[in-house]
């Protein structure tokens, strides 16, 4: 609980209209896509950076967390209050500062919702490629927290990738710049890349730096189905073999394709039993080539229909399906355990088939869809845990899953972070020494542990 | 008179309440929400409300409490978040049933209630109402809470912002057509509605001249009330039912003829009328009525407006658009007809404003209780409008109407808006 008097002083940085403590507003920032409930003792709306700053320096004083708030689209519970304190929500710091169209760059602030940034970048003929599904909606901000990226990583790298400088505030309150406006540069350690995927845990980002690229002549997407899983894993493999990198290459299994299938008919024969949705772009010649090529290899390993969207209105529709699998999976049973595993590329059709295993082992319902471009699946285990004993015996999943994801070279988290839903894995992956370390970088940054605390590392560091 | 509809059933709005819970908190109609993209708010979305809905529900949250009707009622029902809701989720009704459920009539002011329940489903008590103005009167709704979202629809003159307010008409529609003899053989029913009887009766009569025109002998029940949707939109229990069992009582006698309404808020609440009822006999009656019932664009598409050769050219408009009423391109599934209708209208070039479906920012009392936001969410309208270089705006609902009225005026845009049928009824001679 906060004291009267926190709450007056905050009032007094962000203005009166700027923070709710109702408890009917808190509900309303007690959640993120993980879908786990916890109230904040406040939700503050700051304008600048000046604010927050001030914000953070009584939260030192006072001792209290303060947690940032994006669009709360998050899959690792990265904003939520777990232990209380202030959550504060980037919704005001919505403006795209420059687009320069001499430089190919931009700077923009933390709350402009990525899809949003896209379209004013597409207008100028250039190009921002990470696109997380949840890119209609999620914050550039958050995107930076969390390194968030889409089927483009294939191709063109995920948000890590764009951003060449940051402006970010301490959880001590000072405000510092990282990086540079140039295309290089290498003067003294990387604190961008530092803060990029570190979750909202090191400093809240309050204006960002990228840089962008030519959009690409033209785009052409590819929805071949299979009548087995195992022919389309293989088609995976081989177009990355074929030295074709396709800028998306998605992959949906039995299962989320129905789910996806009540919200939005593909059509799609009932034997169909998984999906592969692949983009291509750049000149019209190489695209028309390059899809030629593909169609073949899809048709070589397998697949028993492959179609090529006709204009642009079908692919869009065709990649608004894919963006809607995750949510739509709660029709199956109403617990998301949600995994975005990684693998080498040419260890897919091997995880895959390891997961069915344990899948038909625990007698669990799990499905699979994802970037097979890059060898990030996301492993959806749906369970009703009002049901005793189903929450156990998907944790027990879970681990077995982990276990043959790093046996296989693999990483938990492509890209959706650890928060509070991985961090008892984390050790799974990571030696002692690397999180002692990682601990170690916590602390310099601040010391009070008041800045999103409770995420990555499991309770206090 | 009909008789009492039956009583608020709390076990089946426990069924629609407890959908909330279906909601993931994935964002993604965060996105969509009109209100959310102006003001960045969770407690404007879907999203926060459910959340809010669920906890009300599960007792967490005190259901009298005067910030949870607050929050229910930023809402325009316009149902963008159920459309794109991947767990199909419908926001907008269970929101509807959370003013229901949460707005204990005890909050209502006593005029307001006494309007409701006493003066609007009686058409003649209406007429007297009007009459004298009282329903307009700034003394009646001055106490209406803006949070309860209890306000008509109806321009006010108590405004304090200077609103653009459209005259009521000296004579309402319906008395006026009431004094002509009936056809002996109809082959419509027309439904007016509550704006186009006391504020644009022109419209009404445009719609006359147009079926005319096509030779279709119609109808209008004199019995007829107002749709209830603004009483079903803010959640007034009960009122909503009693304006159905008039209007079915009314049409009852021309079945099985069309029921043609040309606001495309009212076509698609008269089409949900038997949701209403549990009870059987009126769900059956309700059924009955609503399978008749086609919005205006929808009717003339069908009986072929637009194929005739002989229409003349209309130089009132150079470009003109057609705005997608919430109520008709969600609600009912209707895109194509207008478009066809007004592409079929000579001299004008027909052009698209837009991918995106927005919203006016009507959304029934919305912009009463909400005018600022309901104005910004006009502006976004607005912008994709100008875009296009349009000249004239065609609707097809009577609250997108006053909103564009309003908000060009407020924006001094030299654009205008015209009803659907002030278009048509100007291809041939009247
Ligand atoms: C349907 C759906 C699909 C998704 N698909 C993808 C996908 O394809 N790829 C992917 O990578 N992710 C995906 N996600 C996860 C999520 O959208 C991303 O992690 C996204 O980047 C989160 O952005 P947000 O604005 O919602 O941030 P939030 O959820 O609000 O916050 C996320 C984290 O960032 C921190 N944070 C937010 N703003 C700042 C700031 N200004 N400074 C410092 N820290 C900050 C928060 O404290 C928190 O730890 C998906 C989510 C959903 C619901
Ligand atoms: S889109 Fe549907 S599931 Fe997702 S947050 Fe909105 S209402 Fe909930
Ligand atoms: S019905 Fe419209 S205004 Fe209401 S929450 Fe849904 S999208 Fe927002």
């Amino acid at each position: 609980m906060l004291k009267k008097k926190v709450i007056s002083k905050l009032a007094k940085i962000v203005g009166q209209d700027n923070i709710s403590t109702s408890q009917e507003d808190l509900v309303c920032y007690s959640y993120d896509a993980v879908n786990k409930k916890f109230l904040p003792d406040a939700v503050i709306f700051p304008a600048d950076s000046g604010e927050i700053s001030a914000v953070l320096k009584l939260a030192n004083k006072e001792q209290f967390p303060v947690i940032p708030r994006g669009a709360g689209t998050g899959f690792s519970g990265g904003t939520l209050p777990i232990w209380g304190g202030v959550v504060l929500v980037t919704s005001r710091l919505n403006q795209i500062i420059e687009i320069d169209t001499d430089n190919l760059t931009a700077v923009v602030e933390p709350g402009v919702v990525c899809g949003e940034f896209q379209k004013e970048v597409e207008k100028e003929g250039l190009y921002y490629p990470p696109d997380p599904a949840s890119l209609a909606f999620s914050t550039l901000g958050g995107n930076v927290a969390e390194c968030a990226g889409g089927p483009h990583a294939l191709k063109y790298g995920v948000t890590r990738d764009y951003v060449t400088g940051l402006e970010a505030v301490l959880p001590t309150g000072e405000i510092f710049t990282t990086g540079v406006k140039t295309m290089k540069g290498v003067v003294g350690y990387d604190l961008t890349r530092l803060i990029v995927g570190s979750e909202g845990t090191l400093a809240i980002v309050t204006r960002i730096y990228l840089r962008l690229i030519p959009k690409p002549e033209t785009t052409l997407t590819i929805m071949a189905i299979f009548k087995n899983i195992e022919a389309a894993t293989r088609t995976v493999a081989s177009i990355i073999k074929g030295k074709t990198v396709p800028s998306k290459l998605e992959f949906m299994d039995q299962e989320s394709i129905k789910c996806v299938e009540t919200y939005h008919n593909l059509n799609l024969p009932s034997d169909t039993k998984a999906l592969l949705l692949i983009e291509l772009d750049g000149d019209l010649i190489t695209v028309e080539r390059q899809a030629d090529s593909v169609e073949e290899i899809c048709r070589e390993q397998g697949s028993f229909r492959v179609d090529r969207a006709r204009n642009s209105q079908e692919a869009e529709s065709l990649w608004e399906v894919r963006q809607a699998i995750s949510p739509s999976l709660a029709q199956l049973n109403p617990t998301k355990i949600n995994e975005d595993i990684v693998v080498p590329r040419s260890k897919i059709p091997y995880i895959i088939n390891q997961i069915e295993k344990i899948k038909n082992n625990y007698q669990l319902q799990i499905v699979s869809f994802g970037h097979a471009g890059d060898g990030n699946i996301h492993v959806n285990i749906m369970i009703d845990d009002k049901i005793p004993g189903e929450k156990e015996k998907a944790d027990k999943a879970t681990k077995e899953i982990f276990q043959e994801v790093l046996e296989a070279g693999g990483t938990l988290s492509g890209e959706h972070g650890i928060g509070i839903t991985k961090a008892s894995y984390l050790a799974m992956e990571l030696p002692e020494k690397e999180i002692e370390l990682m601990k170690k970088i916590k602390r310099v940054f601040d010391p009070n542990e008041i800045l999103n605390p409770g995420k990555i590392f499991y309770g206090k560091v | 008179m009909p008789p009492e509809s039956k009583t608020f059933n709390p076990d089946s709005t426990d069924n629609l309440l407890a959908e909330a819970s279906h909601c993931v908190k994935c964002g993604r109609c965060l996105s969509v929400c009109p209100v959310f993209r102006e003001t960045g708010r969770e407690t404007e979305a879907a999203r926060g409300k459910l959340s809010l809905i669920e906890s009300a529900s599960a007792e967490e949250i005190k259901t009298s409490s005067k910030r949870l009707k607050e929050i229910v009622s930023f809402c325009l029902l316009c149902g963008a978040c159920a459309e794109i809701c991947p767990n199909l989720v419908p926001g907008d009704a269970i929101i509807q049933k959370a003013r229901e459920t949460f707005n204990s009539k005890d909050n209502l002011s006593l005029p307001f209630k006494l309007t409701l329940s006493h003066i609007l489903p009686f058409p003649a008590r209406m007429n007297g109402v009007h009459k004298a103005g009282i329903i307009f009167h700034p003394l009646l709704l001055k106490k209406v809470p803006s949070e309860s979202g209890l306000n008509w629809r109806f321009p006010f003159p108590h405004d304090k912002k200077h609103r653009l307010i459209p005259e009521l008409t000296d004579e309402p529609f319906l008395k006026k057509y009431s004094l002509k003899k009936p056809p002996s053989n109809p082959s419509a029913a027309l439904f007016v509605g509550c704006v186009s009887n006391y504020v644009y009766p022109a419209i009404a009569e445009a719609v006359l001249d147009i079926l005319q025109h096509l030779e279709i002998s119609v109808f209008i029940p004199p019995e007829q009330a107002c749709c209830g949707l603004v009483a079903f939109g803010t959640g007034i229990t009960g009122i909503d039912r009693k304006l159905a069992q008039k209007n079915i009582a009314a049409f009852e006698s021309t079945d099985p003829i069309p029921i043609v309404a040309f606001c495309s808020s009212c076509s698609s609440h008269l089409k949900n009328y038997s949701e209403l009822f549990e009870e059987k006999e009126w769900r059956e009656r309700a059924l009955k009525f609503s399978q008749r019932v086609k919005d205006f664009s929808e009717f003339l598409f069908d009986a072929g407006f637009q194929n005739q050769s002989d229409l003349k050219p209309v130089d009132s408009s150079r470009r003109l658009t057609f705005h997608d009423p919430c109520h008709l391109r969600r609600k009912q599934g209707i895109f194509d007809q207008p478009r066809q209708l007004l592409k079929s209208v000579k001299g004008v070039k027909f052009v698209e404003t837009g991918e995106e479906n927005l919203c006016c920012g009507s959304g029934g009392s919305f912009n009463l209780s909400h005018y600022d936001i309901s104005l910004k969410i006009f502006k976004r309208r607005l912008r994709s409008i100008e875009k296009a270089d349009v000249d004239t705006v065609v609707t097809s609902c009577m609250g997108c109407l006053l909103q564009f009225l309003d908000g060009l005026y407020q924006e001094n845009k030299a654009i205008r808006v015209k009803h659907l049928a002030e278009i048509l009824g100007e291809t041939f001679p009247r």
